[in-house]
Parts: structure tokens; C-alpha cells; sequence
């Protein structure tokens, strides 16, 4: 009876230890947390798919073309240049986050706005991401760039390279402001494409 | 008189007998089903009737999942060019609408096409020109384009467009919606942080229709 009593206790406790460690060891952080590599606009950022590196930004409630596309907030337009370095990779995760950690999608409501870029291998890509966003999206705004797309809780990160380039945006509320429309040039592949780009 | 009154006490006892001998959980059972069959004179049977839809007024915004969405009047024209693009015989009907993504997620317009639908004077086109569905579509009216994404805050405003078979028959549209609920967690599908209609309380409303040629 006592060894039974013993068993018993042994096995709650087992029980309650298991408890313990999934509810207080940080198990996913370890499971989910991706490998982040940060930058800043003009420097190219090695992530472990590609080099990625932000070449301009541009903040206007217009972006050229026929029609001309205006947006609900404001357009943030990210001019890009990435390089895939092992394999051709499609882009899937390029994603403005703003100081609150609140994640904005991009767009391709304006011409010559990208998306998902194909990305081939060892040659330079440049494009556009044009993301439509509210005011507040623009303290703090940062791009990540992946190969998933951002998903539910960042699952499109998960344990993969993210470069996290910040846009260094002084005085958000004059840009806000701005009026100049802007023309998002065609995305391209190779170096002498995007010369005369 | 007294053969009759003989033979149901007959019948009462043999009865007795065999609920007596009856385990205590059939007894239980018996008797939720004789106290559920005497509710059914008065209703307790019968379907609970739907809630009645909240209704849609020209003006008055509505939440939609993560949208508020408020329709400021609903018209009928030949066509929507260059956005769509409807045969000679057809028609448009737009719900010129302001649509608002109010969360803190960005979020795609096909989860409120998704759930608008219209009727009451003529049949929307299966494909409405765009692919394999009845849903409308959203056109933002300051340059024509197709909305895609929503982003947090950002407001527009879109012409949602059905094109019908041809002219719409009578002066209103009734516009359904159905209301969506935001599901955190989903232990059973492992799919969180979603929208669902899980079936509550739609939105309805006949709203006054304009002719424009």
C-alpha cells in the first residue's frame, strides 16, 4: 500500500515537473526566434540567403504612373537592391514594423511596386517595396526582409536569417507632409540594368 | 366498470414492476425524457428561432472583423471602367463605401469580400470578371486600382462592385454581412490569430439604390 502511495507521488510530481518546465522555460523562443542580422539605409546586410541592402526611401502621398496611385495613409517606397547568395530564392517577407512592433504589408497598387521578388542567384535584383501606411507606422520603421512571409506571430521567420534594416526617418511629421509625387522605376536583374535605372 | 378499472390497475402494476427493476441510471434517463416530452406542448421542442439581423444604414459604419466599414450609398451603372468591365447586357451595382482596417494587424480585402453579398432585385455574376466567385470586388476611387492589402488605420474609400446579370429589378438592394470573430487560439485547427464567421448575429439592410447611365 505505501509503495503504491509512493508510486502515486512519484508520478504527480513527474507530472507537475513537466508542467513546470513547459510553462516556465522558454521553449519556443528557442524553437522560433530567428537569426537577425540588422543595418541601416546605404549599407548592404548580410543575411545567410542574401545580401540585402536598402538604397533609398522616399515618403508621398503619390506614386507616378497611369494612374497615378494615391494612398490611403502615406507610401513609404523602399528602393532595394538584394543579391541571392546560394540558391535563386523567392522573397516572400518584406515588411515595414513600426515602433510598437505593429507589422504593415506591402503593396502593389502602384506601378512597378513589388511584392514577392524572384531572386537568381549571384545577380543583383533592384526594385521597389511601396508600402501604404498611417502616420504613426512611420516612427521607429524598419523593413525586415525574409524568405517567409511574416504569417501568424512571425511564423515566416521562424529559425531562418531576417535582415532587419532600420530607415532612419528624422522628422516623421515633415515627411508626412510632403506632397512631391514619386516614380517607382521597374525592378530589375544585373548590375548594368539598374545603371541606367 | 370494475373489469376495466381492474385491468389498468393490471397495466400501472405490471409498469411499476418494470421500472422498479430498472438500474438507477435508465430510471434517470426515463425520466428527463417523459420531462422533455412534457415541454413540447408549450415549445421545448420546437427550433429557437435566429436572432433577427442587425441592420445596414446608409451613413452608419458597421464592423466587419477588422474593418468598420460604412456604406454612403449604393448605385447602378453601366459599367466601372477602366476597374471593371461588364458585357453590354450587364451592370454594376457599387456599394460606395469607406472601409477602415481598425486592428493592429495588417489584413487582405478578400476577408471583407468575403462576407458581402447582395440581393433582392436580380442575380450577381458568377465570375464578375475577375475570377471564380460571386464576391464583389474593391476599387479605390481616387485612381481605379484593386486594394489588396489593408495595412493598420488606413482608411479608403472603395467602390464594391457586383456585376449582376443585367438591370437591377426595383428601387433597393438588401446588402448581407456576415460578422466575423477574431480567434486567438484554435486548439482543434492549430490556425490562430484568424477571422471566422462562426455564425453570429449577420448584418442586413435595404439600402436605396441609384440609377446612373
Amino acid at each position: 500500500m505505501r509503495r503504491a502511495a509512493a508510486l502515486a507521488a512519484f508520478v504527480i510530481a513527474a507530472m507537475a515537473l513537466g508542467r513546470a518546465i513547459t510553462d516556465l522555460v522558454p521553449t519556443g523562443a528557442a524553437v522560433d526566434t530567428p537569426f537577425t542580422v540588422e543595418g541601416r539605409v546605404g549599407e548592404p546586410v548580410d543575411a545567410s540567403f542574401a545580401e540585402v541592402e536598402v538604397t533609398k526611401v522616399a515618403v508621398t502621398p503619390t506614386i507616378m504612373g497611369n494612374p497615378a496611385t494615391k494612398a490611403g495613409g502615406r507610401w513609404v517606397v523602399v528602393d532595394t537592391r538584394i543579391t541571392a547568395l546560394r540558391q535563386p530564392t523567392v522573397l516572400y517577407g518584406a515588411t515595414l514594423v513600426d515602433a510598437s512592433g505593429t507589422h504593415h504589408l506591402a503593396s502593389v497598387r502602384g506601378a512597378d511596386c513589388t511584392e514577392n521578388p524572384r531572386l537568381p542567384t549571384g545577380i543583383p535584383w533592384t526594385g521597389s517595396f511601396c508600402f501604404d501606411i498611417e502616420r504613426s507606422a512611420l516612427d521607429g520603421a524598419r523593413i525586415l526582409f525574409s524568405r517567409g512571409a511574416f504569417g501568424d506571430n512571425g511564423d515566416g521567420y521562424r529559425r531562418d536569417s531576417v535582415a532587419d534594416i532600420h530607415l532612419g526617418l528624422e522628422d516623421p511629421d515633415a515627411l508626412w507632409e510632403q506632397t512631391e509625387a514619386v516614380n517607382v522605376a521597374p525592378a530589375i536583374v544585373g548590375t548594368e540594368q539598374e545603371d541606367a535605372r | 366498470m370494475g373489469e376495466s378499472s381492474t385491468t389498468a390497475r393490471g397495466v400501472i402494476g405490471r409498469a411499476r414492476d418494470f421500472v422498479t427493476g430498472r438500474p438507477t441510471s435508465q430510471k434517470v434517463g426515463g425520466g428527463v425524457a417523459a420531462a422533455l416530452l412534457a415541454t413540447a406542448p408549450f415549445g421545448g421542442l420546437s427550433r429557437v428561432p435566429e436572432p433577427a439581423p442587425d441592420p445596414i444604414r446608409l451613413g452608419e459604419p458597421i464592423e466587419i472583423g477588422p474593418y468598420r466599414v460604412t456604406i454612403d450609398q449604393v448605385v447602378e451603372l453601366p459599367d466601372l471602367e477602366p476597374a471593371v468591365r461588364p458585357g453590354p447586357d450587364q451592370r454594376v451595382i457599387v456599394l460606395d463605401a469607406t472601409v477602415k482596417n481598425t486592428s493592429d494587424r495588417p489584413d487582405y480585402a478578400v476577408l471583407l469580400l468575403d462576407q458581402l453579398s447582395i440581393s433582392g432585385g436580380g442575380t450577381v455574376t458568377d465570375d464578375n470578371k475577375d475570377g471564380a466567385s460571386d464576391d464583389p470586388t474593391a476599387v479605390v476611387v481616387a485612381d481605379a486600382t484593386r486594394v489588396s492589402v489593408v495595412n493598420p488605420g488606413v482608411e479608403y474609400r472603395l467602390a464594391l462592385t457586383f456585376v449582376t446579370e443585367g438591370p437591377w429589378d426595383g428601387d433597393t438592394v438588401t446588402v448581407r454581412a456576415n460578422r466575423l470573430e477574431f480567434v486567438a487560439e484554435d486548439p482543434l485547427t492549430l490556425d490562430n490569430d484568424t477571422w471566422r464567421d462562426r455564425g453570429g448575429t449577420p448584418y442586413e439592410g435595404a439600402l436605396a439604390l441609384k440609377r446612373r447611365s
